[in-house]
């Protein structure tokens, strides 16, 4: 057995374990899925196949991720100013896979290159996924990952956000914290492959901090959000009013990221239009552009979605995103660039036990082509097809395979930059959640 | 020939090969569903109803799901999680699927009282036949020859004992309150 080495990563196993020892302890039925647990439903509730949700699934997300009962689940304690769950709600997600690919890790400024052309990436990430419903109308949801990627030593919080149901009786929900913008469309949590949608990545369109307002008028759906646009890492001292001030900044700029979508129902489909305007840090020259620079630069997403399903048991999704990163390099701060991409998959679940999926992300440069910055590696074209089979609800194993459809590029610049291997790869695991 | 057009090569046969096999497993040789809600009534034969429309009659056996079916009208999600229970000379009855009940097994006990009484109270008129109409529809209708004041009576009170039940069955009010409630509607005349 491997040592663990680093006291970081000890404390967090040694919580985690602790945590997950008392809650054994009180809950006997700790081997099912928190939502689960509390509402005595079964996971076919809300999961057509684990994580994908059916219809009414997406309708408990929508109605602040709770049941009309929830107060069934909260402690008897006679105070009505008081809804405790009755046992702390936390969940697990883990994946363990084992992988053989193409790709390698080659750095860009010096060509160094390591391969491991088969890869035990086990365990891939452990999750604690912690909500509950804490008032009538608010709801709080969060998650840590332990170890993401074989990153041991660190502890990632992502989602992580208070939402309140009805904002002063208008009808409006707001949602404070931590969460991915591009959750308004197609959240990445929920998608059937092992492979991501890769276009949000790309855009910079994921994890971010600030708050979301949605409602729904009639048959549009209309949601509204504004966020620092920095992610979720930055975390600066306030200095300038003397010396060891507690508070942090988690803003590095002036400016907001402003965002939103509108979506509606058009028969089947379900389209949306998504729209984002903010800014972003501009490129240093040199160094194949892994450094950011000072200048803040306009950015701006143009999305469109289409998604439906036939019969309840495959589900097809497609989306598009165009982005516009203004003066985004130093090195030629007065050129505007250009660049899109988008993915299409197709969920098919012909059964209890079985899942099969297809993805296909596409990506162009666009003008960050011949760039001799990382942003070259924007191209894309690879087809994912992936086979769950179902143990459990819960716990399913995967076999997934990658097929990458550019061909590899060849060094052209200062730096190794671009499509320089190809991504072909074949993965299988286990995904589980309880 | 996709693949090879594109320049593609797959570099992993052998995987390929299995992910292959598991594609084309048959879907078929897998169960259908995992698990069955296994429904029992007193008295037996009573009509079940889910979401999907009618099901057979108790003593019955129902997949999850079919319970909970990953896609329904917008207008029956009300019945979402529910199996609804009728039988002439009862109370439709609808229960909210719990997992304790696919574990266990449902036996539901059908308020036949509440009917007695009302066809009592309608000087022996006979009980209105089952149809698949909806649940808000299996409310018999008025009888043109009965006096309107005491049809419209018994009518309102069963409406009131099956909204009763409904709210129980969620969860909304207490088994006391409910028996409370039910004996103050059977005593109001």
């Amino acid at each position: 057995m491997r040592p663990i080495t680093r006291h970081g990563y000890a404390d967090a196993l040694l919580i985690f374990q602790v945590a997950v020892l008392w809650v054994i302890s009180v809950q006997t039925a700790w081997a099912m899925p928190e939502f689960a647990r509390r509402y005595n439903l079964s996971c076919a509730a809300c999961h057509s196949a684990f994580p994908r949700l059916n219809k009414f699934g997406e309708h408990f997300v929508a109605s602040n991720m709770r049941l009309p009962n929830w107060k069934d689940s909260t402690a008897k304690i006679g105070d009505k100013m008081l809804a405790l769950p009755v046992y702390p709600p936390l969940a697990v997600r883990a994946q363990a896979y084992v992988q053989a690919r193409e790709g390698k890790s080659i750095d860009p400024l010096t060509g160094a290159t390591d391969s491991a052309t088969t890869d035990f990436q086990s365990p891939y990430l452990v999750k604690l996924l912690s909500s509950a419903p804490l008032s009538e109308n608010i709801t709080y949801y969060f998650y840590a990952i332990l170890a993401e990627k074989g990153a041991n030593g660190e502890a990632l919080v992502e989602d992580a956000w208070f939402r309140h149901g009805d904002i002063f009786g208008t009808g409006t929900g707001m949602q404070l914290g931590q969460f991915q913008l591009s959750d308004l469309m197609f959240p990445r949590e929920v998608r059937m492959p092992f492979q991501d949608f890769m276009a949000y990545r790309m855009a910079g369109i994921t994890y971010d901090r600030g708050v979301l307002f949605d409602r729904a008028v009639g048959p549009v759906e209309l949601a509204l959000g504004l966020v620092n646009g920095n992610g979720i890492v930055d975390n600066l001292n306030v200095n300038s009013p003397g010396y060891r001030r507690p508070d942090k900044m988690f803003d590095n700029d002036n400016s907001k990221t402003v965002f939103g979508r509108i979506s509606t129902d058009i028969g089947p489909v379900n389209a949306g239009l998504f729209g984002l305007s903010g800014k972003q840090r501009s490129i240093a020259v040199g160094d194949a552009g892994i450094n950011s620079s000072s200048r803040d630069t306009d950015k701006r997403v143009l999305g469109l979605d289409l998604s439906g399903d036939f019969g309840g048991n495959t589900y097809w999704y497609v989306q598009y995103l165009w982005n516009a990163w203004d003066g985004f390099l130093d090195a030629d701060p007065n050129r505007d660039y250009r660049w899109q991409g988008g993915f299409a998959g197709v969920d098919y679940i012909p059964s209890e036990r079985w899942a099969f999926s297809l993805l296909y992300n596409h990506a162009d440069a666009g003008d960050l082509a011949n760039t001799d910055t990382i942003y070259e590696g924007i191209d894309m074209r690879s087809l994912s097809l992936t086979a769950s089979y179902y143990f459990m609800r819960n716990v399913k194993g995967i076999a997934e395979i990658n097929v990458d459809f550019l061909n590899e590029d060849t060094k052209t610049g200062t730096y190794w930059t671009g499509h320089l291997t190809k991504e072909n790869y074949v993965l299988f695991g286990f995904d589980a959640a309880f | 020939m996709l693949l090879s057009e594109t320049g593609c090569q797959l570099p992993f046969p052998a995987a390929l090969l299995l992910l292959c096999a598991l594609v084309t497993v048959p879907a078929a040789a897998a169960e259908p569903t995992l698990r069955k809600l296994h429904l029992e009534s007193d008295p037996p034969g009573a009509e079940v109803l889910l979401i999907g429309g009618k099901a057979g009659h108790t003593p019955l056996t129902i997949g999850e799901r079919s319970i909970y079916p990953n896609d329904f009208r917008d207008d029956q999600a009300h019945l979402y999680g529910t199996v609804t229970l009728r039988h002439a000379g009862c109370a439709t009855r609808v229960h909210r699927v719990t997992l304790d009940d696919i574990e266990r097994g449902l036996n539901v006990t059908l308020d036949c009282s509440v009917r007695s009484a009302a066809r009592a109270a309608a000087a022996g008129k006979p009980e209105p036949p089952v149809s698949a109409a909806p649940l808000a529809s299996a409310i018999p209708s008025a009888d043109a020859s009965v006096p309107v004041t005491t049809e419209a009576i018994s009518q309102r009170r069963l409406r009131q004992l099956q909204v009763l039940q409904e709210l129980l069955d969620e969860g909304l009010i207490s088994s006391a309150d409910e028996q409370r409630i039910r004996r103050q509607l059977l005593k109001t005349p």
